[in-house]
């Protein structure tokens, strides 16, 4: 949106109007890790309570997003915010057997792989 | 008792340094978060009879962090480890290990002995009280005899 009118010009109000896009959306960090028989994914979700993570996995894309609650230091007044994440997973992840869990501001998801693709050890026999 | 004018110019000072702050978090809040950004984010609030200060300290608990108050200045500070677990490869590690130290001249006396501060969730909030010569009071006008 655009206005004719230089900031020394423009109605004070005009800074009082709502917002007509979304709640802000932040990038938390993250770290992903693997070993042979799961992905974890460690995401940083301060501020968001358990009942704010909202976690999807489809189509192989894994959809973190934590909604949060802050205050604004500024107009005191109540700021919701989501951290929002995604990854394309590889194949060979148990869809059904993903856990999540958070802890201290850390959201904490763990991708166990199939059966299949975990390596085996083989015991060799002694002929 | 009335503030000398030093008083007040430092204290305005102080808040112009916060609200600087402030809209620097606050824009990190609309950034893509690839940009390097202070650890922890802190804000300040004023709410006229204590300070609010808070901090995002995801992956801290109550004994990670450490708050000292000495006469008018506020320091927190504590570590956290993010470390690689045994065994485990790395494709991302982007939540660094950080160990932090931040000072801050509070604007008004506070009562050393009303201070409190929790971490709940990630988030390290820290309130001091004012003093009782810092707290607002409203002053009654009477309205003059005719």
């Amino acid at each position: 949106m655009t206005t004719t009118n230089s900031p020394s010009t423009r109605n004070p109000a005009e800074d009082s109007a709502e917002r007509i896009q979304q709640r802000q959306t932040l990038t938390p960090a993250v770290d992903v890790f693997e070993n042979a028989e799961e992905l974890l994914i460690l995401a940083d979700f301060p501020a968001v309570k358990q009942e704010g993570v909202d976690i999807r996995f489809e189509k192989n894309t894994l959809n973190l997003r934590g909604t949060a609650q802050t205050v604004h230091p500024r107009t005191g007044a109540e700021v919701t915010f989501d951290w929002v994440r995604s990854f394309a997973i590889p194949g060979g992840v148990n869809a059904e057997k993903i856990t999540a869990e958070l802890k201290h501001g850390v959201l904490r998801v763990t991708l166990p792989k199939h059966d299949s693709v975990r390596p085996r050890q083989i015991t060799v026999r002694a002929g | 008792m009335w503030t000398r004018y030093s008083d007040v110019d430092g204290a305005l000072a102080w808040m112009d340094e916060v609200r600087r702050r402030m809209d620097r978090v606050f824009e990190g809040m609309d950034g893509d978060g690839q940009e390097p950004q202070e650890w922890p984010r802190i804000t300040l609030r004023d709410v006229g009879n204590a300070f609010i200060v808070r901090a995002m300290v995801p992956g801290l608990s109550e004994k990670d962090v450490k708050v000292m108050l000495n006469q008018d200045v506020l320091t927190l500070s504590g570590e956290r480890k993010a470390e690689v677990p045994p065994g485990y490869s790395v494709h991302r590690h982007e939540r660094a290990s950080q160990r932090f130290s931040r000072s801050f001249a509070l604007p008004a006396k506070v009562d050393p002995e009303a201070v409190t501060a929790t971490v709940i969730n990630g988030v390290l909030d820290v309130t001091l009280q004012k003093a009782r010569e810092s707290q607002p009071r409203q002053i009654n006008v009477r309205a003059a005899e005719a």
